[in-house]
Protein backbone atom coordinates (compact mmCIF):
# COMPACT_ATOMS: atom_id res chain seq x y z
CA UNK A 1 0.00 0.00 0.00
CA UNK A 2 2.83 2.35 0.96
CA UNK A 3 4.69 1.43 -2.20
CA UNK A 4 1.67 2.14 -4.39
CA UNK A 5 1.20 5.53 -2.72
CA UNK A 6 4.84 6.46 -3.44
CA UNK A 7 4.42 5.46 -7.08
CA UNK A 8 1.28 7.57 -7.37
CA UNK A 9 3.04 10.49 -5.77
CA UNK A 10 5.91 10.21 -8.24
CA UNK A 11 3.45 10.17 -11.14
CA UNK A 12 1.80 13.34 -9.88
CA UNK A 13 5.25 15.01 -9.72
CA UNK A 14 5.91 14.04 -13.29
CA UNK A 15 2.58 15.49 -14.29
CA UNK A 16 3.31 18.62 -12.31
CA UNK A 17 6.64 19.05 -14.02
CA UNK A 18 5.05 18.61 -17.43
CA UNK A 19 2.25 21.05 -16.69
CA UNK A 20 4.55 23.64 -15.16
CA UNK A 21 7.65 23.35 -17.24
CA UNK A 22 6.18 23.33 -20.72
CA UNK A 23 4.08 26.50 -20.31
CA UNK A 24 6.96 28.19 -18.54
CA UNK A 25 9.32 27.33 -21.34
CA UNK A 26 6.82 28.70 -23.82
CA UNK A 27 6.45 31.90 -21.83
CA UNK A 28 10.22 32.29 -21.66
CA UNK A 29 10.63 31.70 -25.35
CA UNK A 30 7.84 34.18 -25.98
CA UNK A 31 9.75 36.84 -24.11
CA UNK A 32 12.69 36.27 -26.40
CA UNK A 33 10.44 36.29 -29.44
CA UNK A 34 9.15 39.75 -28.72
CA UNK A 35 12.67 41.07 -28.54
CA UNK A 36 13.58 39.98 -32.04
CA UNK A 37 12.58 41.77 -35.19
CA UNK A 38 11.69 40.28 -38.50
CA UNK A 39 13.50 42.65 -40.77
CA UNK A 40 16.76 42.89 -42.59
CA UNK A 41 18.70 45.81 -43.96
CA UNK A 42 20.99 46.57 -46.81
CA UNK A 43 23.02 49.68 -46.23
CA UNK A 44 24.82 52.04 -48.56
CA UNK A 45 27.27 54.32 -46.78
CA UNK A 46 28.18 57.35 -48.85
CA UNK A 47 31.11 59.46 -47.76
CA UNK A 48 30.54 62.69 -49.61
CA UNK A 49 33.37 65.19 -49.60
CA UNK A 50 33.26 68.72 -50.91
CA UNK A 51 34.82 68.90 -54.33
CA UNK A 52 38.32 70.39 -54.20
CA UNK A 53 39.58 72.39 -57.15
CA UNK A 54 43.35 72.32 -57.40
CA UNK A 55 45.55 72.66 -60.45
CA UNK A 56 49.23 73.24 -60.92
CA UNK A 57 51.59 73.98 -63.75
CA UNK A 58 53.81 70.99 -64.39
CA UNK A 59 55.62 72.30 -67.46
CA UNK A 60 55.80 75.28 -69.80
CA UNK A 61 57.50 76.13 -73.05
CA UNK A 62 57.57 78.78 -75.73
CA UNK A 63 56.10 77.62 -78.97
CA UNK A 64 56.87 80.76 -80.96
CA UNK A 65 58.48 84.08 -80.12
CA UNK A 66 60.24 86.88 -81.98
CA UNK A 67 61.57 89.06 -79.17
CA UNK A 68 64.45 89.23 -76.70
CA UNK A 69 62.68 88.37 -73.45
CA UNK A 70 62.93 85.42 -71.11
CA UNK A 71 60.73 83.28 -68.93
CA UNK A 72 61.12 82.34 -65.28
CA UNK A 73 58.75 80.75 -62.81
CA UNK A 74 57.70 80.87 -59.17
CA UNK A 75 57.18 77.79 -57.05
CA UNK A 76 54.40 77.10 -54.63
CA UNK A 77 55.31 75.85 -51.16
CA UNK A 78 54.80 72.26 -52.32
CA UNK A 79 57.35 72.74 -55.07
CA UNK A 80 54.91 72.94 -57.94
CA UNK A 81 54.95 75.86 -60.33
CA UNK A 82 52.15 78.27 -59.74
CA UNK A 83 53.24 81.20 -61.85
CA UNK A 84 55.24 81.55 -65.05
CA UNK A 85 56.70 85.02 -65.50
CA UNK A 86 57.70 86.30 -68.90
CA UNK A 87 59.68 89.50 -69.12
CA UNK A 88 60.56 91.54 -72.16
CA UNK A 89 61.82 95.11 -72.07
CA UNK A 90 61.75 95.67 -75.84
CA UNK A 91 58.23 95.02 -77.01
CA UNK A 92 57.77 96.38 -80.52
CA UNK A 93 54.87 96.54 -82.96
CA UNK A 94 54.52 93.03 -84.38
CA UNK A 95 55.99 91.46 -81.26
CA UNK A 96 54.41 88.06 -80.64
CA UNK A 97 54.62 85.26 -78.14
CA UNK A 98 52.99 81.88 -77.89
CA UNK A 99 53.55 80.39 -74.45
CA UNK A 100 52.25 76.93 -73.55
CA UNK A 101 51.62 75.77 -70.01
CA UNK A 102 50.93 72.19 -69.03
CA UNK A 103 48.23 72.14 -66.36
CA UNK A 104 47.73 69.18 -64.07
CA UNK A 105 44.49 68.59 -62.16
CA UNK A 106 45.35 67.49 -58.63
CA UNK A 107 41.80 67.99 -57.36
CA UNK A 108 38.29 66.93 -58.28
CA UNK A 109 36.61 66.96 -61.67
CA UNK A 110 36.64 70.56 -62.78
CA UNK A 111 36.09 73.05 -65.56
CA UNK A 112 38.87 75.44 -66.50
CA UNK A 113 38.47 79.05 -67.44
CA UNK A 114 40.71 82.06 -67.46
CA UNK A 115 40.60 85.69 -66.44
CA UNK A 116 42.68 88.52 -67.92
CA UNK A 117 44.18 91.28 -65.79
CA UNK A 118 46.37 94.17 -66.83
CA UNK A 119 48.24 96.89 -65.06
CA UNK A 120 49.63 100.13 -66.49
CA UNK A 121 52.46 99.99 -64.02
CA UNK A 122 54.80 97.16 -63.21
CA UNK A 123 56.37 97.98 -59.87
CA UNK A 124 54.14 97.19 -58.13
CA UNK A 125 51.34 96.24 -60.52
CA UNK A 126 47.85 97.52 -59.91
CA UNK A 127 45.61 94.94 -61.52
CA UNK A 128 42.44 95.63 -63.44
CA UNK A 129 40.27 92.77 -64.64
CA UNK A 130 39.42 92.95 -68.30
CA UNK A 131 38.71 90.85 -71.37
CA UNK A 132 40.36 90.48 -74.78
CA UNK A 133 38.82 93.68 -76.16
CA UNK A 134 39.61 95.63 -73.02
CA UNK A 135 43.21 94.45 -73.09
CA UNK A 136 43.63 95.49 -76.68
CA UNK A 137 42.16 98.91 -76.01
CA UNK A 138 44.27 99.41 -72.92
CA UNK A 139 47.72 98.28 -74.02
CA UNK A 140 47.40 97.36 -77.69
CA UNK A 141 47.92 93.66 -77.04
CA UNK A 142 45.90 91.07 -78.93
CA UNK A 143 45.31 88.01 -76.82
CA UNK A 144 44.05 84.57 -77.73
CA UNK A 145 43.60 81.73 -75.25
CA UNK A 146 43.22 78.12 -76.30
CA UNK A 147 43.04 74.92 -74.27
CA UNK A 148 44.24 71.63 -75.73
CA UNK A 149 43.86 68.06 -74.59
CA UNK A 150 47.21 66.82 -75.84
CA UNK A 151 50.77 67.94 -75.67
CA UNK A 152 51.14 68.16 -79.42
CA UNK A 153 48.35 70.75 -79.35
CA UNK A 154 46.22 69.09 -81.99
CA UNK A 155 43.09 68.29 -79.98
CA UNK A 156 41.18 71.33 -78.91
CA UNK A 157 39.53 71.10 -75.52
CA UNK A 158 35.77 71.42 -76.03
CA UNK A 159 33.95 74.17 -74.18
CA UNK A 160 32.97 73.26 -70.62
CA UNK A 161 35.16 70.18 -70.84
CA UNK A 162 35.33 68.22 -67.61
CA UNK A 163 38.95 67.88 -66.58
CA UNK A 164 39.14 64.65 -64.62
CA UNK A 165 41.38 64.20 -61.59
CA UNK A 166 45.01 63.56 -62.57
CA UNK A 167 44.42 64.74 -66.13
CA UNK A 168 46.81 67.04 -67.95
CA UNK A 169 45.60 69.75 -70.28
CA UNK A 170 47.55 72.42 -72.16
CA UNK A 171 46.91 76.12 -72.27
CA UNK A 172 48.17 78.32 -75.07
CA UNK A 173 48.60 82.06 -74.49
CA UNK A 174 49.06 83.84 -77.81
CA UNK A 175 49.99 87.52 -77.55
CA UNK A 176 50.60 89.95 -80.38
CA UNK A 177 51.55 93.58 -79.75
CA UNK A 178 49.50 95.57 -82.22
CA UNK A 179 49.35 99.16 -81.00
CA UNK A 180 47.76 100.25 -84.27
CA UNK A 181 46.80 103.90 -83.84
CA UNK A 182 47.98 103.98 -80.22
CA UNK A 183 51.61 104.24 -81.10
CA UNK A 184 53.52 106.37 -80.13
CA UNK A 185 51.24 106.89 -77.08
CA UNK A 186 52.31 103.42 -75.92
CA UNK A 187 55.96 104.11 -76.66
CA UNK A 188 58.29 103.72 -73.66
CA UNK A 189 55.57 102.47 -71.39
CA UNK A 190 55.68 99.60 -68.94
CA UNK A 191 52.69 97.40 -68.40
CA UNK A 192 51.91 93.97 -67.04
CA UNK A 193 49.46 91.33 -68.10
CA UNK A 194 48.35 88.39 -66.02
CA UNK A 195 46.32 85.46 -67.28
CA UNK A 196 44.87 83.48 -64.38
CA UNK A 197 43.57 79.99 -65.10
CA UNK A 198 40.97 78.89 -62.57
CA UNK A 199 39.51 75.48 -61.83
CA UNK A 200 35.85 75.51 -60.90
CA UNK A 201 32.91 73.17 -60.55
CA UNK A 202 32.19 71.03 -63.59
CA UNK A 203 29.15 71.98 -65.58
CA UNK A 204 26.50 69.28 -65.11
CA UNK A 205 24.35 70.59 -67.95
CA UNK A 206 25.43 68.06 -70.61
CA UNK A 207 24.43 65.21 -68.33
CA UNK A 208 21.12 66.41 -67.01
CA UNK A 209 19.16 64.39 -69.55
CA UNK A 210 20.38 61.23 -67.93
CA UNK A 211 18.37 61.39 -64.75
CA UNK A 212 19.35 64.77 -63.46
CA UNK A 213 16.93 67.63 -63.05
CA UNK B 1 14.35 13.45 -6.86
CA UNK B 2 13.24 16.41 -4.74
CA UNK B 3 16.59 18.11 -5.30
CA UNK B 4 16.32 17.62 -9.04
CA UNK B 5 12.78 18.95 -8.93
CA UNK B 6 13.83 22.02 -6.97
CA UNK B 7 16.92 22.58 -9.10
CA UNK B 8 14.80 22.55 -12.24
CA UNK B 9 11.71 24.36 -11.15
CA UNK B 10 13.24 27.30 -9.29
CA UNK B 11 15.41 28.61 -12.18
CA UNK B 12 12.58 28.04 -14.61
CA UNK B 13 10.17 29.88 -12.35
CA UNK B 14 12.61 32.77 -12.03
CA UNK B 15 13.12 33.01 -15.78
CA UNK B 16 9.40 32.87 -16.43
CA UNK B 17 8.59 35.42 -13.75
CA UNK B 18 11.19 37.71 -15.26
CA UNK B 19 9.43 37.50 -18.61
CA UNK B 20 6.04 38.05 -17.00
CA UNK B 21 7.23 40.87 -14.78
CA UNK B 22 6.30 43.65 -17.15
CA UNK B 23 2.79 42.45 -17.80
CA UNK B 24 2.28 41.67 -14.11
CA UNK B 25 2.33 45.34 -13.22
CA UNK B 26 -0.09 46.37 -15.87
CA UNK B 27 -3.79 45.79 -15.77
CA UNK B 28 -5.45 43.64 -18.34
CA UNK B 29 -5.15 40.26 -19.81
CA UNK B 30 -2.48 38.95 -22.07
CA UNK B 31 -1.86 36.03 -24.28
CA UNK B 32 1.69 35.08 -24.87
CA UNK B 33 3.02 32.67 -27.36
CA UNK B 34 6.12 30.64 -27.67
CA UNK B 35 7.91 32.13 -30.66
CA UNK B 36 11.16 31.64 -32.43
CA UNK B 37 11.91 34.18 -35.09
CA UNK B 38 13.34 33.64 -38.49
CA UNK B 39 16.43 35.58 -39.46
CA UNK B 40 15.79 37.37 -42.70
CA UNK B 41 18.64 37.36 -45.14
CA UNK B 42 18.37 39.85 -47.97
CA UNK B 43 21.44 41.23 -49.66
CA UNK B 44 22.64 42.35 -53.03
CA UNK B 45 24.00 39.87 -55.49
CA UNK B 46 25.65 42.64 -57.46
CA UNK B 47 25.72 46.43 -57.58
CA UNK B 48 26.50 49.31 -59.91
CA UNK B 49 27.56 52.88 -59.28
CA UNK B 50 27.15 55.23 -62.21
CA UNK B 51 28.02 58.90 -62.36
CA UNK B 52 29.21 61.10 -65.20
CA UNK B 53 32.09 62.31 -63.06
CA UNK B 54 35.14 60.22 -62.61
CA UNK B 55 36.00 60.72 -58.98
CA UNK B 56 34.52 58.02 -56.79
CA UNK B 57 35.49 54.82 -55.05
CA UNK B 58 33.08 51.98 -54.48
CA UNK B 59 33.65 49.06 -52.16
CA UNK B 60 31.38 46.31 -50.89
CA UNK B 61 32.79 44.66 -47.76
CA UNK B 62 29.92 42.15 -47.83
CA UNK B 63 26.59 41.52 -49.55
CA UNK B 64 24.76 43.85 -47.21
CA UNK B 65 26.93 46.95 -47.20
CA UNK B 66 28.09 49.21 -49.99
CA UNK B 67 30.58 52.00 -49.30
CA UNK B 68 30.93 54.86 -51.74
CA UNK B 69 33.39 57.72 -51.40
CA UNK B 70 33.13 60.57 -53.81
CA UNK B 71 33.36 64.31 -54.17
CA UNK B 72 30.24 66.36 -54.56
CA UNK B 73 29.45 69.72 -56.14
CA UNK B 74 26.17 71.43 -56.97
CA UNK B 75 24.63 69.47 -59.83
CA UNK B 76 26.44 66.23 -59.05
CA UNK B 77 24.42 63.06 -59.27
CA UNK B 78 24.79 59.32 -59.35
CA UNK B 79 22.77 56.21 -60.04
CA UNK B 80 23.17 53.25 -57.70
CA UNK B 81 21.78 49.94 -58.88
CA UNK B 82 21.35 46.67 -57.04
CA UNK B 83 20.11 43.21 -57.75
CA UNK B 84 18.58 42.50 -54.36
CA UNK B 85 18.12 38.87 -53.50
CA UNK B 86 16.28 37.07 -50.73
CA UNK B 87 18.85 34.53 -49.61
CA UNK B 88 16.55 33.31 -46.85
CA UNK B 89 14.91 29.95 -47.34
CA UNK B 90 11.85 30.22 -45.10
CA UNK B 91 9.94 33.46 -45.55
CA UNK B 92 9.34 35.95 -48.27
CA UNK B 93 10.20 39.59 -47.72
CA UNK B 94 8.88 42.94 -48.82
CA UNK B 95 11.50 45.41 -50.01
CA UNK B 96 10.39 48.97 -49.36
CA UNK B 97 11.54 52.45 -50.23
CA UNK B 98 14.98 53.25 -48.76
CA UNK B 99 15.54 55.85 -46.10
CA UNK B 100 18.27 58.49 -46.25
CA UNK B 101 20.05 59.71 -43.14
CA UNK B 102 23.04 61.98 -42.69
CA UNK B 103 24.98 60.35 -39.89
CA UNK B 104 27.91 62.74 -39.74
CA UNK B 105 28.42 66.28 -40.88
CA UNK B 106 25.76 68.91 -41.44
CA UNK B 107 22.51 67.03 -40.82
CA UNK B 108 20.46 69.92 -42.12
CA UNK B 109 21.58 68.92 -45.62
CA UNK B 110 19.50 65.74 -45.54
CA UNK B 111 16.64 67.56 -47.23
CA UNK B 112 18.95 69.09 -49.81
CA UNK B 113 19.50 65.86 -51.70
CA UNK B 114 17.13 64.82 -54.43
CA UNK B 115 16.47 61.10 -54.54
CA UNK B 116 14.22 58.87 -56.58
CA UNK B 117 13.85 55.12 -56.40
CA UNK B 118 12.83 52.70 -59.12
CA UNK B 119 11.81 49.11 -58.33
CA UNK B 120 11.75 46.25 -60.82
CA UNK B 121 10.81 42.61 -60.48
CA UNK B 122 10.62 40.14 -58.97
CA UNK B 123 12.35 37.50 -61.01
CA UNK B 124 14.41 34.42 -60.44
CA UNK B 125 18.04 35.36 -60.02
CA UNK B 126 19.01 34.05 -63.42
CA UNK B 127 16.18 35.72 -65.28
CA UNK B 128 16.74 39.36 -64.30
CA UNK B 129 16.36 41.12 -67.66
CA UNK B 130 19.50 42.75 -69.01
CA UNK B 131 17.59 45.86 -70.00
CA UNK B 132 16.79 46.77 -66.41
CA UNK B 133 20.26 46.16 -65.02
CA UNK B 134 23.15 44.89 -67.10
CA UNK B 135 22.64 47.26 -70.03
CA UNK B 136 21.95 50.35 -67.98
CA UNK B 137 24.57 52.91 -68.88
CA UNK B 138 25.31 56.51 -67.90
CA UNK B 139 27.55 58.66 -70.09
CA UNK B 140 30.68 59.90 -68.42
CA UNK B 141 32.79 62.91 -69.10
CA UNK B 142 35.15 60.59 -70.95
CA UNK B 143 32.71 58.27 -72.66
CA UNK B 144 29.61 59.75 -74.19
CA UNK B 145 29.10 57.16 -76.90
CA UNK B 146 26.54 54.64 -75.77
CA UNK B 147 27.46 51.02 -76.45
CA UNK B 148 25.06 48.96 -78.52
CA UNK B 149 21.90 48.14 -76.60
CA UNK B 150 22.62 50.60 -73.80
CA UNK B 151 19.66 51.72 -71.70
CA UNK B 152 19.65 55.10 -70.01
CA UNK B 153 18.37 55.12 -66.46
CA UNK B 154 15.74 54.80 -65.22
CA UNK B 155 14.92 51.78 -67.36
CA UNK B 156 11.23 51.47 -68.23
CA UNK B 157 8.98 48.99 -66.49
CA UNK B 158 9.37 49.96 -62.86
CA UNK B 159 6.76 48.84 -60.35
CA UNK B 160 5.51 50.50 -57.17
CA UNK B 161 7.12 49.37 -53.91
CA UNK B 162 7.12 47.22 -51.94
CA UNK B 163 8.35 44.35 -54.02
CA UNK B 164 7.74 40.90 -52.60
CA UNK B 165 10.66 38.49 -52.85
CA UNK B 166 9.98 34.81 -52.38
CA UNK B 167 12.36 32.77 -50.26
CA UNK B 168 15.17 31.08 -52.09
CA UNK B 169 14.56 27.54 -53.08
CA UNK B 170 17.01 24.74 -52.42
CA UNK B 171 20.11 24.51 -54.57
CA UNK B 172 21.33 26.52 -57.49
CA UNK B 173 19.04 27.46 -60.33
CA UNK B 174 16.20 28.18 -57.97
CA UNK B 175 12.86 28.88 -59.59
CA UNK B 176 11.67 31.13 -56.80
CA UNK B 177 11.07 34.79 -57.58
CA UNK B 178 13.65 35.93 -55.06
CA UNK B 179 15.42 38.72 -56.94
CA UNK B 180 14.64 42.29 -57.89
CA UNK B 181 16.39 45.34 -59.24
CA UNK B 182 16.49 48.66 -57.44
CA UNK B 183 17.86 51.83 -59.00
CA UNK B 184 18.44 54.87 -56.81
CA UNK B 185 18.98 58.31 -58.28
CA UNK B 186 20.75 60.67 -55.91
CA UNK B 187 21.54 64.27 -56.72
CA UNK B 188 22.97 67.28 -54.98
CA UNK B 189 21.00 69.99 -56.77
CA UNK B 190 22.53 72.72 -58.88
CA UNK B 191 21.01 75.45 -56.77
CA UNK B 192 22.35 74.03 -53.51
CA UNK B 193 25.31 75.72 -51.85
CA UNK B 194 28.67 74.04 -52.29
CA UNK B 195 29.45 71.57 -49.54
CA UNK B 196 31.81 73.02 -46.97
CA UNK B 197 32.59 69.89 -44.99
CA UNK B 198 32.41 66.15 -45.57
CA UNK B 199 29.16 64.41 -44.79
CA UNK B 200 28.21 60.77 -44.48
CA UNK B 201 24.91 59.79 -46.03
CA UNK B 202 23.52 56.38 -45.16
CA UNK B 203 20.94 54.82 -47.44
CA UNK B 204 19.08 52.01 -45.72
CA UNK B 205 16.96 49.54 -47.62
CA UNK B 206 14.74 47.77 -45.12
CA UNK B 207 13.21 44.42 -45.92
CA UNK B 208 10.34 43.23 -43.78
CA UNK B 209 9.14 39.71 -43.30
CA UNK B 210 6.14 38.82 -45.43
CA UNK B 211 4.97 35.34 -44.46
CA UNK B 212 2.57 33.41 -46.67
CA UNK B 213 -1.12 33.87 -45.94
CA UNK B 214 -2.67 31.63 -43.26
CA UNK B 215 -3.98 28.30 -44.35
CA UNK B 216 -5.39 27.22 -40.95
CA UNK B 217 -8.15 29.33 -39.49
CA UNK B 218 -8.11 30.24 -35.81
CA UNK B 219 -11.33 28.25 -35.43
CA UNK B 220 -9.36 25.06 -35.94
CA UNK B 221 -7.40 25.62 -32.78
CA UNK B 222 -10.37 25.76 -30.44
CA UNK B 223 -10.49 22.00 -29.97
CA UNK B 224 -7.51 22.18 -27.68
CA UNK B 225 -9.79 23.21 -24.85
Amino acid sequence: MKKRYKQRARNSRVQLIVFLVIPMLLVSAGSIGFAMTSSDQTTTIMNLDPAVYEIEITDYWIKSYNGLGYATYQNATDGSIYRVIFTDDCVFPGWELNLITEIYNTGSDCNLNYTIYYSNQTDPPSWTQTNEAGLFNAVGMQYNSTFYLNKSLTDLMPAKWDVAPYDHVYHSDYLVFDPNGQFPQLEDKSFAIEIVVQAGPPDPTPYLNFGGT
Amino acid sequence: MKRVFVALIIPILLVSLGGLGVSHFTAGTAVRYGLSTVWLNVGFGTYKYKSPWCSGQVYAPDSYTLKISTQVFPGWYCWIGFILQNFGTVYGVNVSTPTYTITSGDRSLSNSFVHNEYFYGPWTRNSVPNNVYARVWVPTTRDQHAPAGAILPPPPGNVPPPVYLQPSGPGAGSTSLNSMVLWIFLQYPRNAPALCNPIQLVITITCTCAPPSCTISSESWRGAK
